[in-house]
């Protein structure tokens, strides 16, 4: 979603290119080197976020149109963090925003948009995504709130900076209730091809790593006279912590 | 390849005076400016500018033909708006305010829009291709740490562009067209999912060829055209316009 050229008020274009250029440039400069395979990971979920966000449908509203496309930010931002995200869907906005002519003076206002509708609320998929413990379903579930509730933040950020900064003397009230409700049936789109497409990404890429988790250890009793006993055993890290403690507290107590 | 060279080879049709860092500069500064801008006179102003820019720039025929496919969507978004502007309309930038009735507005808004869509096609169209302007972004010192990402990213929107047409033709051989709105809605958003695990299978490929090169972030230089006189002088004129263009309201508008 992204508001097109000759429509916003010049105080919201310039704060939105300042704001844009100075979260980016802390982003960037957090770490300047990348590994050939993270370089090349990278771009190529920015090449993907590019052609989806090429797909666009132009929206009137009352003020003025909005261009509509499916924005994969919360989708990159699940998979490849939050920082990493924000910057891979910032390029991949820049790029689209100079090779397609129609929104190139509010580069800096989308983006922003962007970054602070990411910041609200990218952070419930990418807690729920890498979790093992968590099924498919409360996957698909996280995932396409993540994209549904990013339309609606993002839009209503839109209609702030349109409508409030115009003073345009329309009832607010008469026209909100069909945006949002345009705004909704956007985001049950977003959420869906969200969901789709991060647990496709999970199924493919995710899944067969983490098949060491289902490890399953044989422990034979002392005595042997026993058949053999299956226990699971938690490899994460508390589980060790838990057992490096109970192994001092023993030594201390033989020490006493 | 420098252009003299390749003018003789027979490649290229016209001498690049100005460089491609420079043209970006100035139709960044004239976009903005258009932005900025709350009165007609003002975007009249950069209406004029597309002639110098044009004389300079040197574009193809493609950049009319960019303008002109965006000339139709535009009349179409103005009849919807007049559907839903009934009363004034209030700009505002700083201390100054300007009252335009409804027609006035939505008039305003689309010559905006296409003066500056004008000025985009241009910088799009003059002989400059999408590496020469993303090199252009670099050598700006704006994304140097991420320009090898943006590189491999242009290379492989192609392939993967090719790759989602090459699915929807298998989609429309297998019944796409009989589908209704929300049945092909779902078939593209499949499509899509499947891109990005082309998307992921490419980079894989892609960082073993580079390890194998040898290749890492300190042994590689990405070529970028110096500076031209032409285009500084050029780059410090417009914009020098531009900027008195943008002040002009704050002495005029009283």
């Amino acid at each position: 979603m992204r508001i097109i050229e000759g429509i916003a008020n010049p105080i919201v274009i310039i704060a939105g290119w300042v704001f844009a250029i100075s979260f980016l440039w802390i982003i960037a400069h957090r770490r300047s080197e990348f590994s050939n395979q993270e370089l090349s990971n990278l771009a190529g979920l920015g090449a993907f976020i590019f052609i989806v966000e090429s797909i666009i449908i132009p929206i009137p509203f009352h003020v003025f149109p909005i261009f509509y496309s499916i924005s994969g930010a919360i989708l990159i931002v699940t998979i490849a963090g939050t920082s990493r995200g924000i910057m891979i869907t910032a390029l991949a906005i820049t790029l689209n925003h100079l090779f397609i002519p129609g929104s190139l003076s509010m580069l800096g206002t989308n983006l922003s948009n962007m970054i602070i509708s990411v910041l609200l609320i990218g952070w419930l998929p990418s807690q729920i995504y890498y979790n093992p413990y968590y099924g498919r379903r409360i996957r698909y579930l996280g995932t396409f709130l993540g994209g549904f509730f990013y339309t609606i933040i993002e839009g209503n950020i839109i209609l702030l900076e349109l409508d409030f900064f115009y003073r345009s003397k329309v009832d607010l009230r008469s026209v909100y209730w069909g945006y949002f409700a345009l705004l909704m049936v956007l985001g049950i789109i977003e959420g869906l091809f969200t969901a789709m497409a991060a647990s496709y990404y999970h199924r493919t890429f995710i899944e067969p790593n983490q098949s060491f988790l289902e490890l399953e250890l044989d422990i034979a009793d002392e005595d042997e006279t026993h058949y053999y006993e299956i226990e699971k055993i938690d490899f994460s890290m508390r589980f060790i912590e838990k057992t490096k403690k109970e192994e001092k507290q023993s030594r201390r107590k033989e020490a006493s | 390849m420098s252009d003299f060279f390749s003018i003789e080879l027979g490649i290229k049709g016209n001498i690049m005076i100005i460089d491609p860092k420079s043209k970006l500069l100035i139709t960044l500064l004239i976009v903005l400016g258009i932005g900025t801008s709350i009165s007609y006179y003002q975007v009249m102003f950069y209406a004029f500018l597309i002639i110098p820019v044009i004389i300079f720039y040197r574009p193809n025929m493609n950049a009319v033909y960019r303008v002109l496919g965006l000339l139709p969507m535009a009349i179409i978004l103005s009849i919807l708006l007049y559907i839903f502007i009934r009363r004034p309309v209030n700009v505002d930038f700083l201390d100054f305010r300007e009252t335009f009735s409804p027609y006035q507005f939505i008039l305003f808004s689309v010559f905006k829009f296409m003066v500056s869509v004008t000025h985009s096609s241009i910088l799009l169209e003059s002989g400059e291709s999408r590496t020469e302007i993303i090199d252009a972004l670099a050598a700006l010192n704006a994304l140097h740490g991420v320009v090898t990402i943006l590189h491999l990213a242009n290379r492989m929107i192609t392939r993967l562009q090719n790759d989602y047409n090459n699915m929807m033709v298998i989609a429309v051989s297998k019944g796409y067209n009989d589908l209704r709105l929300f049945g092909r809605l779902y078939v593209r958003a499949r499509i899509l999912s499947r891109i990005l695990t082309k998307a992921t299978i490419y980079s894989d490929t892609i960082s073993y060829t580079l390890d194998a090169r040898g290749y890492n972030q300190s042994g590689f230089t990405h070529y970028t055209r110096g500076w031209t006189s032409e285009g500084i002088t050029l780059l410090i004129i417009l914009g020098s316009l531009v900027l008195l263009c943008t002040s002009l309201p704050f002495w005029v508008l009283e």
